[in-house]
């Protein structure tokens, strides 16, 4: 039985990120009134309570780069698609996923031309409302969100990274035996 | 239509593969396959499709096909093997520069190149025809999956499934390790991060694989033989070309802060990747030796004496210029002026008897005979005339091999010859070490891949300068003026010793001088001006011996280090191509 709702296909949700218009990175009120609207269009039912935790993002404050949009705008992006529309989605996931968006991944600017930080993206803010891409099974959607998960990537990045230190010091220690055994036998002869 | 089902499928799919690629995409259809004899002869041992870049060709095994169950992807199959034509590696060129940077990232594992770049290039092709078009690649490594799978196996297939999204152990038969899984993760970025700069990708792939190459290098042949379509591309290549490298660092794909968020460091990364882009443009040369191997990688049937006689002609094309010729006055056309009389005595030959005959009477020799008075036009116009090279090479041990490393006294002597070949001049040219370690062309030869096989041979002996051959080319003097240049260090005083007959050197020397009728010339490696005090005991006779030869007319060239050889090979042509009248004579003994 599955207990993930079927949303929109991930090709559809690539291509939406790649049309992020750009421009100047919301800041304060104008982000306020963003998050309002996505919100209250995606869980018409929601109540001033649950919004409290957007009122303690650090977005308010000038960023650094007002050009760089990060996870949180880019997720309101995503989901400000029309096809989020019509599905059953509950404001308190909602403002959960987008109050601890720049959390979820190991980058707080995402690149959009960068496939896999996409597909990143994409299936965390499908998976923290309970949805899957179309056409995916529920195990296909968790299987692949544990694919471009950017904690599993570092945990297995990291033992590559050792594997190969590891490799690597065998290699220098049997060069350096080469190396003796050659000078050996010049010497002999 | 043939009475062959089979083929006709396979036909049908030949056209529908190409458009895959492209709708203006034209190649010649396959060559098919139908028993193991057939697929022996035309190379085809291990796989069952194969590319030749040489004759752009597709090879398939139609039998192996169905034996391995593969009948119903003739689609998939031969977009494969197109895709090698028109993406990776495409071209000979291409797969040449795919070799030399996977072999420079495989240190102690260089001879399995053919298998890495075989293995990108298919990723690189397999990723673009499952992601954009309706061939399903994955159902070919599932019918290939095999019983027990070797680790690289395993990685290679994990990182197909991380590509494609597929489920764990679809094409994998069990899970894998953390670092195994992280080396997937980073081979399925490689893909999708160098797609375009693919070389560079290269590089990282093969660095990923190395320690499980490393670990069991025969397996991996045995295990990934089937899949080896481009193990002799470059079959039939004769080309002359040594491609150029971009400089690509060698660096472990968790290294490279293109592919990983989490590289240490990649904070401050971005003035290392500046860097590291100033030094890919800058581009590296391979060695002879490299060279060689790259191409033997390729498939290609070459001996290592004609693939460093290819590199060295490649190596010296920029700098070809016309040779040195020397102006001589050409005979302008005579012009009759009219007539005077034959007296008893003259030519009978120069009658004019028209003449005679209109002055009216019989012939009397002496009062009615006349003969043509004629002149010249006294416009001599100066002609070009080519002078014959005559090279001697010193190849004793303390030159390096050509046929290992990049000799600059090679590369001189190839520029020097093929300017004057190119010139219309004829060459000989003599390749000399020890006693009895002497190689030369059959006499002045205008032949010149001959030239260049004596050029980039090696003794590496002791040093005897060849007087038999010196004192037989010169014993009578030259009909066409030969510049006889000779490049070597010190070890040119061996001409001032008796030859075998007990001539003395300086006799032979001398005489050569006499007789060329251009100018000799000495290109030495020297460490001192040959005016100085050695400081040297067993240099100074060397030395004494060396300003003899000036003192006869040799024209001493000293070159501090082996390099600058070359410079003066490129300066020696374009003088003398520049050169006016006055500097040609200059040029010529004095």
């Amino acid at each position: 039985m599955s207990h993930l709702q079927s949303g929109p296909s991930m090709l559809h949700l690539h291509q939406r990120l790649l049309a992020y218009p750009g421009g100047p990175v919301p800041i304060g009120q104008e982000l306020i009134a963003l998050l309002h609207d996505l919100i209250a269009r995606l869980a018409p039912a929601v109540t001033a309570p649950t919004l409290l935790p957007i009122y303690d993002l650090p977005q308010w404050e000038e960023p650094e780069d007002r050009e760089r949009p990060d996870t949180l705008l880019l997720m309101i992006w995503l989901l400000a698609d029309d096809a989020f529309c019509g599905l059953t989605l509950y404001s308190d996931e909602v403002v959960a996923l987008l109050a601890s968006s720049n959390a979820l991944m190991d980058t707080a600017h995402p690149k959009l031309n960068d496939e896999d930080q996409r597909e990143e993206l994409i299936r965390l803010t499908l998976s923290g409302l309970r949805l899957k891409p179309q056409n995916e099974t529920d195990q296909q959607a968790q299987d692949r969100l544990l694919m471009v998960s950017s904690s599993e990537r570092a945990r297995v990045v990291a033992a590559s990274r050792a594997a190969e230190e590891r490799a690597e010091s065998i290699r220098k220690a049997l060069e350096e035996k080469r190396a003796r055994e050659a000078a050996d036998k010049y010497t002999r002869e | 239509m043939s009475a062959d089902p089979q083929l006709d499928h396979w036909q049908a799919q030949w056209q529908r593969a190409l458009l895959l690629w492209s709708d203006h995409l034209q190649l010649q259809e396959p060559l098919w396959l139908f028993d193991v004899q057939a697929a022996n002869q035309a190379g085809l041992t291990d796989s069952f499709a194969a590319i030749r870049l040489t004759s752009q060709r597709v090879m398939v095994n139609l039998q192996d096909i169905t034996q391995r169950g593969l009948d119903d992807y003739a689609l998939e199959v031969l977009a494969h093997e197109i895709g090698h034509h028109v993406y990776a590696p495409a071209n000979m060129t291409q797969h040449l520069q795919l070799l030399a940077v996977i072999r420079q990232a495989l240190p102690g594992s260089e001879q399995l190149a053919p298998l890495v770049a075989n293995l990108y290039t298919d990723l690189l092709i397999n990723q673009h025809l499952q992601r954009h078009t309706p061939c399903q690649m994955d159902a070919i490594y599932q019918r290939l999956k095999p019983a027990t799978a070797t680790p690289l196996w395993q990685l290679y297939m994990r990182i197909y499934e991380r590509l494609w999204q597929l489920p764990p152990e679809t094409l994998t038969s069990a899970p894998l390790g953390s670092s195994e899984e992280g080396d997937a993760w980073l081979g399925s970025r490689i893909i999708k991060v160098y797609g375009k700069d693919w070389l560079t990708g290269a590089s990282r792939f093969a660095t990923l694989l190395l320690r499980y190459l490393q670990d069991d290098e025969q397996a991996a042949n045995d295990a990934f033989g089937v899949l080896a379509d481009t193990a002799d591309a470059g079959n039939g290549h004769t080309g002359t070309g040594v491609p150029a490298l971009p400089a690509i660092d060698v660096l472990h794909p968790s290294l490279d802060p293109e592919l990983s968020e989490q590289t240490p460091g990649a904070a401050d990364a971005d003035g290392d990747c500046s860097a590291a882009s100033a030094a890919r443009s800058a581009g590296q040369a391979l060695e002879p030796q490299e060279y060689y191997e790259v191409l033997r990688a390729a498939g290609v049937d070459i001996s290592r004496h004609d693939a460093t006689v290819n590199y060295y002609r490649d190596a010296v094309r920029p700098y070809l210029l016309p040779f040195p010729a020397k102006s001589t006055p050409a005979p302008s056309e005579p012009e009759r002026e009219g007539t005077a009389l034959w007296e008893p005595g003259d030519d009978p030959a120069e009658i004019d008897w028209f003449a005679t005959l209109l002055a009216g009477g019989a012939p009397i020799p002496g009062i009615t005979t006349h003969k043509a008075v004629y002149s010249r036009d006294g416009t001599e116009q100066p002609r070009h005339q080519v002078c014959d090279l005559d090279l001697y090479v010193d190849s004793s041990g303390s030159m390096p091999n050509p046929q290992y490393q990049l000799s600059y006294p090679a590369l001189a002597g190839v520029l020097l010859c093929m300017s004057a070949l190119r010139a219309g001049a004829q060459v000989q040219v003599t390749l000399w070490s020890g006693a009895r370690q002497c190689l030369t062309t059959d006499g002045f030869i205008r032949d010149e891949a001959g030239a260049l096989r004596v050029l980039t041979d090696f003794f590496g002996g002791s040093t005897s300068f060849p007087l038999k051959l010196l004192r037989d080319t010169y014993a009578q003097p030259r009909r066409t003026p030969t510049q006889v240049v000779v490049l070597s260090d010190d070890g040119v005083s061996s001409m001032f010793a008796d030859d075998e007959e007990g001539t003395p050197g300086a006799e032979i020397s001398a005489r050569t001088l006499r007789h060329c009728g251009g100018a000799g010339h000495w290109v030495l490696d020297l460490p001192m001006e040959l005016d100085s005090q050695t400081g040297h005991p067993w240099l100074q006779g060397a030395y004494e011996k060396m300003r003899v030869g000036r003192d006869q007319g040799w024209q001493v060239h000293r070159v501090n280090g082996l390099e600058p050889m070359l410079t003066f090979a490129r300066r020696f042509s374009q003088q003398y191509y520049q050169a006016n009248d006055a500097t040609a004579q200059r040029a010529t003994r004095p």
